[in-house]
């Protein structure tokens, strides 16, 4: 759920004012409402803005300058260094084993949930009680991750409930060491497919939800099955929805941390073979038993992060635009 | 309590499967493959947290014995210990007032600068608008280190000058600034929807501007006010990243931080039944909003997404 967001391009649209080339209406401009507002503008949007600025930006823009230096936190000289952390980042394969990890999420988890997705909306559309059924999907996503992490952890275990509800059925042999160092990253993918993929239904079922009934009569008379329909009727038209979707899967799968960290569990954090870069950053900054605190180093990651972000948003956009159809 | 429990869709699904073979003729291997997903997925998700009530009521030896039966009797010691022995109470009141203070003050903010955002008629509204949307792409890690180090300064400022801090107050403000982007959206979105008319009809009753806006405007905006104040509860109420690095002291953990010590200590405690509380009282107040609130959670998770 912090995963909350969307994307800036919907935004200002409305909110935009009038480009310069407009008239503007003479009696908007003059009346007393208008003028009340332009006085009210700056005290009414300043709190907020100083907030964001300070607490948000102002560190987003600190990030890129400590990431040019090696520091340990206040009370340690600043040392500039340049661009040496992000050499380090190259040559750290603890590093990129974290960066490979947070793609395998990105990939994997992603072709998983947007497969799920879609198969699930083309399901729940024929049946009855889909609002019921969809919450019961959905709800895993709004619960704790921490809360998950430790339930699945334990639902998991050498002898938890899922091995022993396996060899109560005979299934002894399928029983695994789910949490494992070597298994571990696989059952976390599942995990985070189980989790997600709920929110993502909802997403894709709103936007099938605005496509008029009639088409899929039409549809219906042409003798479409209903994969025909989705492909025909549904993608096309609700397709503005699912690119939103994809970008937002961009923007909170590399960030996914309480998930994997509390997946673990022991007090010791996850093995190299299960971290993200989240962790990764985590454990070289403040986390772990005794924090490594290379704070330039991490900020360097937080860097590479938005980066990635910033660049798969750009490509996803690119890739998933199509000329909107009007209904 | 059986994996094997029959799903509680089963009933429904029954029905209806033979209406849409009446008017169809035929159910697709496809469309019963479907159907099968759907039933196995809630199967499992009412199972697992019914699993974890039930095995929260059962002691220790039980849950390792036993851990398909039914507890014996219902015990409430799990409870008891996970909430004044493992200070889980202690981590629901800080994220109690933490969460509900943060969620609060950012909606305060946000309302007049969504408000006036919208309706401004300034030059610098879009710009803006779309400063505070582009952190909602900004992910925490490339803000936490700073917060860390400026929170740690502020922390023994305050020490110094006052022999007073509290690092909770840290963690609200930072909630407060990482929670803005996102309610500005949401609520920017929802003024937009509002209608003009009612402004101009309080300014020519002689109203001024911020009277328009609290008498007016706001109990208007009232559902969208709502819904924002409900995710960021239900959204800080999970986060646990930055209270892990900013709260250090035991007595000032939030939930889940509580709860991920209660578990990172298991391995000396044994203390499982309370481990199973804790993540009862971790995840059952979330729910209880969910099914409350449900309906306004989604939509306003959504928004956005389309036109």
């Amino acid at each position: 759920m912090s995963q909350v967001g969307t994307v800036p391009r919907e935004v200002p649209r409305a909110a935009r004012p009038r480009t310069r080339g407009q008239a503007r209406p003479r009696s908007r401009g003059q009346s007393p409402v208008a003028r009340a507002r332009r006085r009210m503008y700056w005290p009414f949007i300043t709190p907020a803005l100083v907030v964001y600025v300070a607490f948000f930006i102002g560190p987003a823009l600190a990030s890129v300058w400590i990431s040019l230096h090696r520091w340990r936190g206040a009370g340690d000289d600043m040392t500039f260094t340049g661009l040496d952390n992000y050499r380090r980042l190259l040559d750290d394969d603890a590093f990129v084993a974290a960066f490979a990890n947070s793609l395998k999420i990105l990939v994997i988890c992603g072709v998983g949930i947007f497969a799920l997705a879609f198969a699930l909306t083309i399901v729940l559309r024929e049946l009855r009680w889909r609002r019921a059924l969809r919450s019961l999907l959905f709800f895993p996503y709004i619960v704790s991750p921490i809360a998950i992490g430790v339930a699945l952890g334990l639902l998991l275990e050498p002898d938890g409930l899922a091995n022993s509800a396996l060899r109560l059925v005979g299934l002894g042999g399928l029983a695994e060491p789910w949490l494992a160092p070597d298994r571990l990253f696989a059952t976390i993918l599942v995990g985070i497919v189980w989790v997600t993929t709920g929110f993502y239904v909802i997403l894709l079922m709103t936007g099938q939800e605005r496509i008029p009934a009639y088409y899929y009569e039409a549809a219906e008379l042409a003798g479409a099955t209903p994969i025909q329909q989705f492909r025909h009727v549904t993608l096309p038209m609700s397709w503005d929805v699912v690119s939103v979707a994809a970008v937002l899967w961009v923007i909170n799968s590399l960030k996914i941390f309480e998930f994997v960290y509390a997946f673990v569990g022991t007090g010791d954090s996850p093995p190299v073979q299960a971290r993200t870069i989240p962790i990764y950053q985590f454990i070289m900054t403040t986390g772990g038993r005794s924090p490594a605190y290379e704070l330039g180093y991490g900020c360097a990651m937080g860097v590479v992060m938005v980066v990635l972000v910033s660049v798969l948003v750009v490509l996803l956009r690119r890739v998933m635009r199509r000329d909107a159809i009007q209904f | 309590m059986l994996l094997a429990q029959p799903p509680p869709t089963r009933t429904v699904l029954a029905p209806r499967t033979r209406a849409s073979q009446k008017r169809r003729g035929r159910a697709g291997p496809a469309k019963v493959a479907g159907r099968a997903l759907v039933a196995v997925w809630v199967a499992f998700n009412v199972t697992l947290l019914g699993w974890l009530v039930l095995t929260s009521f059962k002691s220790s030896r039980e849950i390792f014995q036993e851990p398909l039966s039914l507890p014996t009797a219902p015990r409430t010691d799990n409870y008891v210990s996970a909430w004044s022995v493992s200070e889980l109470g202690v981590g629901f009141l800080n994220s109690a007032v933490i969460v509900g203070l943060s969620a609060a003050l950012v909606v305060a903010l946000a309302a007049p600068c969504a408000y006036m955002l919208t309706r401004g008629q300034t030059r610098s509204a879009g710009p803006v608008t779309t400063f505070f949307a582009v952190g909602m792409g900004v992910p925490l890690q490339a803000v936490i280190i700073p917060i860390f180090v400026l929170t740690q300064s502020v922390s023994s400022f305050a020490y110094a000058t006052f022999g007073w801090w509290d690092d909770r107050v840290s963690l609200l403000v930072v909630y407060v600034a990482m929670s803005l982007p996102f309610t500005v959206f949401l609520l920017t979105g929802f003024f937009r929807s509002l209608p003009a008319d009612l402004e101009e009809a309080a300014a020519m009753d002689g109203a001024s501007g911020p009277r328009t806006f609290l008498r007016v405007m706001l109990p208007l905006a009232q559902p969208g006010l709502v819904t924002a104040f409900i995710l960021n509860v239900v959204s800080l109420w999970n986060e646990t990243l930055v209270a892990l690095i900013l709260i250090t002291d035991n007595e000032q953990y939030t939930l889940p931080q509580a709860l991920l010590g209660l578990y990172q200590t298991m391995q000396y405690t044994s203390n499982w039944g309370g481990l199973f509380a804790g993540v009862v009282i971790v995840v059952l107040p979330i729910l209880g909003v969910y099914v409350w609130l449900g309906r306004r959670i989604v939509e306003g998770l959504t928004v956005g997404a389309g036109k």
